[in-house]
């Protein structure tokens, strides 16, 4: 039993450290969304994966990334106008891509990646950023 | 010579039928969110899966009763209603979780919503039941499985860093998002134990006739089987450790987890996860359906049996039709089934004193396992993990709930 004392006091204790991170799990959650819809781009413009996958997945990003991005009311300003507007980038980006894979066109695919590639990146930072700080 | 057959094959149907999207995904999640960090708890989980099947064998071969009719004997039906309840539940839930996942595979392959799905797989799966033999059930979709196999070569393939990997068996405390990392621990376990399993394992060995002369073939194939499954489950998450972490991807979807092979295998990748996936939840769907069977059926004393014709079992017959129809509402309600995985392996986990700790009194009860006993060591390992992994699970699931 003394065990499991201690098991439940570690837990605890780690779970209270972890308080106030909820918002940096939302805009890492963002950046994880805009890496995905990457690797979905790089696979169907490699004929890794097939098209209605692909449009699917970068369906499911969409609704994500939407949902998520309700959920920012609580960042510091700076940290919330920062990934606001990548949002706003990301969401045309993952659009542009989606209506890329409904015409097949691959080429035009390419270069949409090097921007979600963007995106990607500076949501990480505003993670780490609200991380370091929590 | 046809011993050695026996063996070998208990071996490989226990590693076909391994995986299921319980175990897929958690381990695909723990190695995006935590690269090799988490390997100890499939490690741990494995070693005791391979106690509790190994017992749940034993118990069958030397006895001659399942864990659920020697738990009503020995307790009477009023304390066995708690364990029958609380088990029944917990795996319809998983019976959703990968009914889900079969129809997700097929969402993944075909496009069309997995909604649509529900309806065709679940009658397959009860034409399967209802005509079907258990062997077909048990070896059949198992030897499929062994499709996920793929998920250990794709690992060789991707140079795992070997080095690293073994350190992740060594236990140790998160470096970041302890809330979480205890969530995907207890997940982890839910899912290597979840309950069905050695109740239906202990009916397997009734419906193929095991007697003491099977507990030699009952440690093999428990103890290799359940370890080269766990092989494969380390083998899920070194891979997503190396395909996702990297990239920073934390897996909310199986859309996501359908990318993790492409590394490896280029365009057979996803169609290789695909079939891996869906074979691996069809097998879990049709063990689970019958599990929950089995447990009602047992519990009530109907006459059982997979071996049976419908018509001479009709209660059985009629439990597994109305699990599959339950099972199904979540899905056909547009339940992620993600998520339904994720919250039915805390649930597994969190139900383990209460589906385990009666048949760890019967596996010490000389009346039923005569000199075939437990040990010591294998008492403190069950055990042990059965309630770190019921306190954890009370812990880290509202904690995960309220973190979103």
């Amino acid at each position: 039993m003394a065990l499991l004392r201690v098991v439940m006091i570690a837990v605890l204790l780690a779970a209270a450290g972890c308080g106030g991170s909820g918002d940096a799990t939302d805009v890492r959650a963002l950046a994880s969304w805009a890496a995905t819809t990457d690797m979905v781009a790089a696979a169907w413009t490699q004929h890794e994966v097939p098209r209605r996958y692909s449009l699917r997945a970068v369906g499911r990003a969409r609704q994500a990334l939407t949902e998520r991005g309700r959920h920012l009311n609580g960042l510091p300003a700076a940290a919330r106008a920062r990934v606001g507007e990548a949002l706003q980038r990301l969401d045309r980006a993952v659009a542009e891509l989606a209506e890329a894979i409904e015409r097949g066109d691959r080429t035009g695919a390419v270069p949409i990646r090097a921007r979600l590639q963007a995106e990607a990146r500076t949501l990480g930072e505003v993670a780490a950023g609200l991380e370091a700080r929590s | 010579m046809t011993k050695v057959f026996e063996v070998a094959l208990g071996i490989v149907t226990s590693i076909g039928g391994f995986l299921e999207a319980g175990s897929l995904a958690t381990s695909a999640q723990a190695g995006a969110e935590f690269g090799f960090q988490l390997l100890w708890v499939i490690a741990l989980g494995t070693l005791c899966l391979i106690f509790l099947v190994e017992m749940s064998g034993r118990l069958a071969a030397v006895s001659h009763h399942t864990i659920a009719s020697a738990m009503r004997e020995r307790f009477g039906f009023n304390f066995f209603v708690v364990p029958l309840l609380t088990v029944a539940l917990v795996s319809l839930l998983t019976l959703g979780a990968e009914l889900g996942g079969v129809c997700m595979a097929l969402q993944l392959a075909t496009g069309v919503a997995l909604q649509w799905w529900a309806l065709p797989v679940m009658v397959l799966v009860w034409v399967l039941l209802w005509r079907g033999s258990f062997g077909l059930i048990e070896k059949g979709v198992s030897l499929l499985g062994l499709v996920t196999v793929a998920f250990l070569v794709a690992m060789f393939r991707l140079h795992a860093p070997l080095g690293e990997v073994a350190a992740g068996l060594v236990p140790r405390l998160p470096d970041h998002d302890s809330g979480r990392y205890w969530f995907l621990a207890v997940s982890i376990l839910g899912a290597s134990l979840t309950p069905y399993l050695f109740y239906f394992y202990s009916s397997g060995a009734i419906e193929d006739h095991w007697d003491k002369k099977d507990l030699g073939t009952n440690r093999m194939v428990a103890t290799l089987g359940m370890s080269f499954g766990g092989i494969l489950a380390a083998a899920v998450l070194v891979v997503a450790a190396m395909v996702f972490l990297p990239r920073g991807v934390r897996i909310e979807s199986y859309e996501q987890v359908a990318l993790m092979l492409i590394d490896a295998f280029g365009h057979w990748g996803f169609w290789l996860f695909v079939a891996a996936f869906g074979i691996a939840c069809l097998g879990a769907v049709l063990e689970i359906t019958l599990a929950v069977a089995y447990l009602v059926a047992q519990g009530f004393g109907w006459n059982w049996g997979e071996n049976v014709k419908p018509r001479d079992a009709a209660r059985f017959a009629a439990t597994y039709t109305l699990a599959l129809v339950v099972a199904m509402l979540p899905v056909v309600a547009g339940v992620d089934p993600l998520r339904l995985t994720n919250v039915s392996m805390v649930l597994s986990a969190a139900s383990l004193p209460v589906a385990t700790l009666p048949f760890l009194v019967l596996m010490n009860d000389p009346t039923y396992v005569k000199g075939h006993a437990n040990g010591r060591f294998g008492n403190a390992v069950v055990l042990v993990v059965i309630v770190l992994a019921c306190v954890l699970a009370v812990v880290s699931l509202p904690l995960e709930l309220v973190g979103g």
